[in-house]
């Protein structure tokens, strides 16, 4: 089957009218809460992930990925308008975004953003259809030593990339592997770290662990100071950039298209390098580079498109291998196995209406965006004027309620308290928590896949070398480790994420 | 009461590897041929309380600053409301009475906060609990009273 004919029967999955309501009102909800400040695309789907819980798993996944790129969008919306980033894909279109919106030019600076994100996100859809299915057919012949040496890399470089101390990152990641392995241990039976309580047999709830480190700790962390935040609320008016200013984006547009679209695959990469390296490119092959940071418009069109392409094709590695990339992707496979499927090569063949329907939705979803954005400009405007003490009770609410409702078990709403504290005592003590997550859901994966080796290889742990693709992995991992940890990439790093 | 930071984050990673090790020490390591369930957990709880201690190390050394100002207030009031929410569904209060318990507790949580904001906040949400988890999901959970 040709990519054209999968995609047209994607199409067929992801036009139903459930399917488009659902992707609707993940985009809407997305924006909604991705619009207030301080809370992120991770933050949200946490949020939100409750309410997906009792929809058909191929909804439910279309739906979740509407709220993914509405929170994006959302994010550079508030970005723009009140150079506060809610997440960090958005702290680089914070940079010219919000001098143009001083200048006046917010309505340009947002419709930009939208079409950028439009373009990219149309091309990112063609891109996964034409990749993912030979990627899955590599995939199929993989065994276990190659999945444990994927995994391995994708940790590592989880943790290079991550902003701030790597001891830190290291430590918050191996806690989030040992949380992982809480429950019943799946070769023996025998009940892992449930500390004699029945309610910990099947692990600790993704949703708990995710919305108390994400969602209520982020509160705590709002609540902090009585900051006053000050938002452009002059009447947002012309949003029709000038032909000037088209002949100007169509580049950045492009090129954070494909830088985006290649970052997102790597394992690590994503939204938030994507607009990183967009941004500094363009501002390499311009010829005004120094109107950046004053409000050029190739530096909003650049990162946006470019996250916005990194967020969609990150889902490569996640649909075709099973393996998050990023923290949001790990959210994804959460949700997976919530619906009760395991993602990895097997999907495309297994619930081909699953996977296509979901790809052919990420246009719907871009479409959908660039709909609904601009028109309702105004509204989410008026949404960043809600003041903080109200969206308090809102997020609690949401969090307990939501995490209760999908588990129906008392003791998951505990260790949502528990977690909520114990996340953002780690914002406190400067420890990304991004890794904790991504640790949790590999964890149990990678010690699947390394005793699944050791019988293979009965015991010997040279597999590992012994496997050409696994070597060569562990062998980049190392390489990943040994630059990350030079003294020079420490700087460059600092300087990065100082920026 | 301020808090050094690399203390703190260095002591947590250090007590969750000796409450997991602990547990961890009474499961069978196995051989490399047949891995136990032991031995996994164990390596990673070795390795969260190295990492813990060279945290504590360098934030020794480096004299590393400190949290600043916690909000007492607001941890107590955020942590402590779901634990509310939950003894009141335990009670058997079902969740709408719950929720409008957990919401208008955790208002408090912001310092601007005043008893009918509060009243009201509890009730709205109370209101969209019931349509949206009860209604709108059909989440199998009394709305009212004990579970049946």
């Amino acid at each position: 089957m040709s990519a054209f004919s999968n995609l047209a029967d994607g199409f067929v999955v992801s036009l139903s009218l459930v399917n488009v309501a659902y992707c609707f009102l993940g985009v809407l909800l997305g924006t909604m809460i991705g619009v207030l400040p301080g809370l992120g695309p991770i933050t949200t789907i946490a949020l939100l992930l409750p309410l997906t819980v009792t929809l058909d798993p191929t909804t439910a996944l279309i739906m979740l990925a509407g709220i993914y790129y509405g929170a994006q969008y959302g994010g550079s919306t508030t970005s723009i308008l009140m150079n506060v980033p809610g997440e960090s894909s958005a702290v680089v279109t914070a940079i010219d975004g919000h001098q143009m919106a001083r200048q006046g030019r917010a309505g340009v600076a947002l419709a930009v953003a939208a079409i950028g994100s439009f373009v990219a996100g149309t091309i990112a859809t063609f891109f996964i259809a034409f990749l993912a299915p030979p990627l899955t057919a590599l995939a199929l012949e993989f065994g276990p030593p190659e999945y444990f040496s994927l995994m391995v890399l994708g940790l590592v470089s989880a943790v290079a990339l991550a902003s701030g101390s790597m001891l830190k990152a290291v430590a918050m990641l191996t806690m989030g592997l040992l949380l992982g392995l809480t429950g019943r241990d799946i070769y023996s039976g025998l009940p892992r770290f449930t500390f004699g309580s029945s309610s910990l047999l099947d692990g600790i709830d993704f949703v708990a662990l995710a919305v108390g480190i994400f969602g209520l700790s982020e509160i705590l962390r709002n609540l902090e100071n009585n900051v006053t935040r000050q938002v452009l609320t002059q009447k947002i008016s012309n949003l029709m950039p000038s032909r000037e200013d088209i002949r100007r984006i169509v580049g950045p547009i492009l090129r954070g298209t494909g830088l985006g679209a290649l970052l997102g695959i790597l394992p690590g990469g994503g939204a938030v390098l994507s607009s990183f390296v967009s941004y500094m490119v363009e501002k390499r092959v311009s010829r005004h580079p120094e109107q950046f940071s004053k409000g050029a418009i190739e530096g909003v069109a650049g990162p946006e498109s470019a996250n916005n392409a990194g967020a969609q094709t990150s889902f490569i590695p996640m649909l075709t291998l099973g393996i998050p990339s990023n923290p949001v992707m790990a959210l994804m496979i959460g949700a997976f196995i919530m619906q009760g499927i395991m993602p990895g090569p097997n999907v495309i063949s297994s619930r081909p209406e699953l996977f296509w329907g979901l790809i052919t939705s990420m246009w719907i979803g871009n479409v959908l965006l660039l709909v609904l954005n601009l028109p309702l400009v105004g509204l989410w405007v008026r949404l960043l004027s809600i003041p903080y003490n109200i969206i308090v009770p809102i997020v609690l609410v949401f969090s307990t309620v939501g995490v209760y409702c999908t588990g129906q078990n008392a003791f998951q709403v505990v260790l949502l308290a528990l977690f909520s504290l114990l996340g953002y005592l780690f914002v406190k003590s400067d420890c990304e928590p991004a890794p904790l997550i991504l640790g949790f859901i590999l964890g149990p994966l990678l010690e699947e896949h390394f005793r699944r080796s050791m019988i293979v290889g009965r015991g010997d742990l040279t597999i590992f070398l012994a496997h050409p693709l696994s070597a060569v992995t562990l062998a980049l991992a190392i390489a990943m480790i040994v630059i990350a940890s030079l003294p020079k990439t420490q700087a460059k790093r600092e300087e990065v994420f100082t920026d | 009461m301020h808090l050094r930071k690399d203390l703190l984050s260095g002591s947590i990673f250090i007590a969750t590897a000796a409450i997991f090790g602990i547990a961890a020490a009474n499961y069978n390591l196995g051989t490399l041929y047949r891995v136990g369930p032991g031995l996994f957990p164990l390596i990673l709880c070795a390795l969260l309380a190295t990492l813990g201690l060279m945290v504590i190390v360098s934030g020794l050394r480096t004299g590393a600053p400190t949290t600043g100002n916690l909000p007492w207030r607001a941890i107590v009031l955020i942590v402590a409301s779901p634990l509310v929410f939950v003894g009141c569904m335990e009670v058997g209060t079902g969740l709408v009475p719950a929720t409008a318990v957990l919401a208008f507790i955790g208002s408090f949580a912001s310092r601007a906060m005043t008893l009918r904001r509060a009243a009201l906040c509890a009730l709205a949400l109370a209101l969209a609990t019931w349509l949206i988890f009860i209604l709108g999901l059909g989440v199998m959970v009394p709305a009212f009273g004990p579970e049946m």
